[in-house]
């Protein structure tokens, strides 16, 4: 019984929202109402998610696991941030400035290191591939690609130099392209899967 | 130091001073005085090969061949353990303690992955692993009883049979067990005390079919220890073995699904042919498989590999410390001695121009959507994209609707907005945060038609006005979420033009919608950037960064030209190619 | 208002420090800052949920609505419980229905969006480049269109048959189960190549926003010690 209302609800969302794309002015109300409900049921289980995560870090410190520490910081800065978040708005200038003021040295701290590992293992591109179609590709594309970006050269529009320019440029878009086909079709396909129930995301 | 004869006829203790035996009567004269107090408890510890040494299925089989002597301690262990020199001799054996170490380095590394991996190999092996482990609680209730009842089981003895003592036979690695003529002293006299007979015992042979339990368990059981043994013992006596060739037979495994015979040895003793049935082992297909994926594991295992040059983790470091300082140096040298102009000329792209070109002749009190669709780490470059773009919509005073499809957008956005000249008397419509980018661009393209609605449903915060919007913003740092907003927007609201404001990442992989017309204008990275400013003729805000960036850019280009000139290690193959 | 800004300069100096830190090996500060990064990204995003989401979405309808809005909202608040009983061991199974739902929904929108948002258009945009008006719009650049026309199409097509989308082939006399028929082959050493080019050109592209990224650093850090030093 349970399976054939998971059944029911899979197969009902699923070809009212694609029938929606091809009957809009007909179905936009229903498809609003259904997306709005999906919304709330993501943050629901948005919520769950960061329970678990501090769930776990609970625990940790409950067992008195190595790291320990850690999770205090976790835990402290979790509830610290939620109740300035539910008491004061977000939009509040003390808390946005709360949030900015840690995220944007991190993440951005974060991406330096990236930088920095990119070029260090620049070093190694081809050293761990050998040379190999692909990788020569690849090498001579990512050296164009910064060249062409860093601007050296200023070149007249509506010359043959202009033309080769806008074709190197362009070669890059070939193999998107297909990659962006690619990845539409393996959506396509996983999409099809989950719609006909040969995969479920939601348990057996 | 307290000595005792031990009668070599009935095995009684004698004193020191005997010269004959209390109980039989035989003379004492040529038997040398043990001591009983070298007996050590944590020698029998040891030498119970349940306690430490049986930490896996090999040590417990290897345990096994020890039953005699386990069976002797165990009666024993009040106490008044009398240990004659020759269990001493046994315990001082190298193979009993080290056991485990002797498990070859392949093994460890398979039941190292099967503990980690969920694979079906990986599954065979943790069960084999859970029953070791289920046997080692057990042993801790009742380590002895369980013991006994363990070999009773593989004697294939009724349950009550279980006070007699273990056969000899199983010690496969010890010849002299193999019959009575050829038992040691020690054991025949343990034998006299427990009144055991080995005449009786020693002809049941001892199969693995004979054993209760999970069949595949014990086939892999075999495996192990045919691998083990086989590998280690069976060098040492095959000689011995192949004469007699009663103490070995085959076992027959027969796949029945597929008619396949695989033919494995089982090595068991046994003394009286007449009475031994040859046993089959009957395993089924998935058995099989799995018994034959295991296999493939093991070979894969032990083949030989080419030696891997050990990475010197230490100069890695070095390495990468020295190319930070060095990045980090060349960047702020350029930074703060640069002479802050050379902003490129010309490097602007059509894809540019028509998006400035559209923001600077946008209607007046347009209604525009901008969706915020990034992460705080990226908010510096994508305010060097946005700022020309948004600053001509501002000027334009038209009415924008916010919406953040990521947790920073929500006060990324009034941090980018409130930077603005003019923004101060913005209309700003907040339409609120999405969790799921795709629900956003669903619902915000879905809405933006006039529509019928539902009697007395609840009035939601994101609704907008059915005339929808004259175009939409996507300021992104992924290609992949902001081609989820491209592609609902395009499905359902086609006629509305799409802007891209994103990063230098997702710039090249949403390319292909600003050449299919999906997307009409598009600003990616801090090049296109600095290219409008340079048509804007003010190089305030980029100005240094972008002599940094071309230093760091050069960097990383030089990094790449030595590594693929100088670091390029030569493929097997090509050596191959070159000395062939 | 500068104390504040000063407070929240030296906040940010020392995480940047400290997760700049990472490149002398993992330590301590390191994770200091990233754990409280973790904790602090939670914390906000619970804020965000309960206010933006759950608030307006099923609080306020059921608080301030009368009985007939109230019975719009029986099958929301059916699927949130739904959901959180789902947390229980007991009612796990329960879970299923309300991530039925999310993933019909999504399923349909993917699908939506990659046929009339990426496979149509897309695929509309390969053959219309060889539509001859094309050509014929600026007589200086045919020969060009012409080219990068034709190089587009078995760019793609290469691509794609790197990707292979098909089962494995049954063998037949034999031939290898996995080896791909000659012309596939020849189109899948193609893609690959235009796959190396695009690749590149991402890498080159990741490399300018991280690169940006610290640039960015290395200024902030300068703009705060000048202003603790009271030059700035």
């Amino acid at each position: 019984m349970k399976k054939v209302l998971v059944m029911v609800v899979v197969l009902t969302i699923g070809l009212t929202v694609l029938a929606g794309y091809l009957f809009r002015a007909l179905l936009a109300p229903l498809l609003a109402l259904l997306f709005d409900w999906g919304i709330l049921l993501a943050g629901v289980a948005g919520l769950i998610g960061i329970g678990y995560l501090i769930h776990m870090n609970l625990s940790k410190l409950a067992r008195r696991e190595k790291g320990a520490f850690f999770s205090v910081v976790v835990i402290i800065a979790f509830v610290f941030t939620l109740v300035s978040g539910l008491v004061m708005t977000p939009q509040s200038p003390f808390f946005r400035d709360l949030i900015l003021n840690v995220q944007i040295p991190v993440e951005a701290s974060l991406l330096g290191i990236l930088a920095v590992t990119l070029v260090y293992t620049s070093l190694r591109l081809v050293r761990s591939r050998g040379w190999t179609p692909m990788s020569i590709a690849f090498l001579a594309s990512a050296i164009l690609s910064l060249i062409l970006n860093l601007v050296f050269i200023n070149i007249p529009t509506d010359t043959p130099l202009s033309y080769l320019m806008m074709f190197i440029r362009r070669l890059p878009l070939i193999g998107v392209r297909g990659i962006l086909l690619g990845m539409a079709l393996g959506g396509l396909v996983v999409g099809l899967r989950v719609l006909l129930m040969i995969d479920r995301p939601y348990g057996e | 130091m307290m000595s005792k004869l031990i009668c070599p006829k009935c095995s009684a203790e004698n004193s020191d001073q005997s010269t004959h035996c209390f109980e039989c009567e035989a003379s004492l004269a040529a038997v040398a005085p043990s001591d009983i107090n070298n007996f050590n408890p944590s020698e029998v510890e040891e030498f119970d090969l349940m306690q430490e040494s049986e930490n896996d299925l090999p040590g417990l089989l290897s345990a096994l061949k020890q039953n005699g002597d386990i069976d002797a301690i165990d009666d024993e262990a009040d106490g008044a353990v009398e240990q004659s020199p020759a269990i001493s001799q046994e315990n001082s054996l190298p193979e009993q303690p080290g056991q485990e170490e002797q498990v070859p380095d392949w093994l460890n590394r398979i039941r190292q992955r099967a503990s980690e991996e969920e694979d079906s190999v990986g599954e065979i092996t943790q069960k084999i692993s859970a029953a070791q482990k289920s046997l080692e609680d057990d042993k801790k209730a009742h380590q002895h009883q369980n013991f006994k009842s363990w070999l009773q089981n593989v004697r294939g003895l009724p349950p009550g049979q279980a006070g007699n003592p273990p056969p000899q036979q199983e010690d496969l690695g010890d010849k002299d067990a193999q019959s009575p003529e050829h038992d040691p002293d020690w054991l025949l006299r343990i034998r006299k005390v427990k009144g055991t007979d080995p005449e009786d015992e020693a002809t049941e042979p001892v199969s693995i079919s004979d054993q209760g339990g999970d069949s595949l368990l014990q086939w892999l059981v075999a495996l192990e220890e045919g691998d083990e043994d086989s590998q280690d013992q069976l060098e040492d006596t095959s000689a011995l073995e192949l004469e007699d060739d009663q103490k070995t037979r085959q076992t027959r495994i027969v796949d029945r699904d597929q008619g396949s015979e695989v033919t494995r040895q089982v090595r068991t003793t046994q003394q009286t042919s007449s009475r031994v049935k040859p046993p089959e082992l009957h395993v089924s297909r998935e058995e099989q498989n799995q018994a034959d994926q295991l296999s493939a594991v093991i070979g894969d295992e032990r083949a030989p590999r080419p030696p891997r040059e050990p990475e010197g983790k230490s100069s890695a470091w070095v390495i990468r410390l020295v190319v930070a300082v060095l990045l980090i140096t060349g960047l702020s040298l350029s930074l703060f001695l640069g002479s802050g102009g050379g902003v490129p000329q010309g490097a602007l792209q059509p894809h540019n121009v028509a998006a400035l070109s559209w923001a600077e002749e946008l209607e007046a009190r347009s209604s525009l959507l901008l969706v915020f669709d990034y992460q705080s780490g990226f908010a510096e470059e994508i305010s060097l994209v946005a700022r020309p773009i948004l600053q001509a919509v501002i000027q334009s005073e038209s009415e924008l609707s916010i919406l953040s499809s990521t947790a920073s957008g929500v006060v990324l956005s009034r941090q980018l907005l409130g930077d603005m000249a003019g923004a101060d008397g913005l209309d700003i419509i907040d339409l609120g945060y999405f969790p799921v980018s795709v629900y956003g661009a669903f619902s915000m393209a879905n809405r933006a038609i006039p529509q019928w609605r539902f009697k007395n449903l609840p009035e939601l915060p994101n609704l907008v006005s059915g005339e929808g919007f004259d175009g939409a913003l996507i300021l992104s740092d992924r290609h992949d979420r902001a081609r989820v907003w491209v592609e609902q927007l395009n499905a359902l609201s086609p006629q509305m033009p799409i802007k891209l404001l994103v990063t230098s990442q997702a710039g090249p992989m949403l390319m292909p919608y600003w050449e299919a017309g999906q997307v009409t204008g598009m600003i990616a990275g801090i090049t296109e950037a600095a290219g409008i400013e340079a048509l804007q003729e003010d190089s305030s805000v980029i100005g240094n960064r972008w002599q940094a960036y071309r230093t760091g850019s050069i960097m990383l280009i030089v990094v790449m030209l030595i590594g693929a000139v100088f670091l390029v290690d030569q493929n097997p193959e090509d050596q191959e190619m070159e000395s062939a | 208002m500068i104390l504040n800004d000063v407070v929240w300069g030296v906040v940010g100096l020392l995480l940047t420090i400290m997760i700049l830190s990472y490149l002398i090996g993992d330590n301590v500060f390191f994770r200091l800052a990233a754990h409280l990064f973790v904790g602090l990204t939670a914390g906000y995003m619970a804020v965000l949920i309960i206010r933006q989401i759950l608030v307006p979405y099923l609080i306020q309808p059921l608080i301030n609505g009368g009985w007939v809005e109230r019975l719009w909202m029986i099958g929301p608040l059916a699927l949130v419980i739904l959901l959180l009983l789902s947390q229980l061991p007991r009612f796990t199974s329960l879970g299923r229905i309300p991530l039925a739902y999310l993933a019909g929904l999504t399923a349909a929108v993917v699908i939506g969006g990659a046929v009339f948002g990426t496979l149509i258009p897309q695929s509309r945009a390969i053959v219309e480049a060889f539509d001859p008006a094309v050509w014929q719009a600026d007589p200086g650049q045919k020969w060009f269109r012409v080219l990068d026309a034709v190089v587009m199409l078995i760019g793609t097509v290469g691509v794609l048959s790197y990707f292979h989308f098909g089962r494995k082939l049954i063998p037949r006399g034999g031939q290898d189960a996995i080896k791909k028929p000659y012309p596939f082959e020849v189109l899948a050493g193609i893609g690959q190549v235009f796959i190396g080019i695009a690749l590149g050109a991402v890498f080159a592209g990741v490399f300018s926003t991280a690169l940006l990224a610290l640039i960015d650093r290395i200024l902030f850090i300068n703009q705060i010690i000048l202003r603790l030093m009271g030059a700035g």
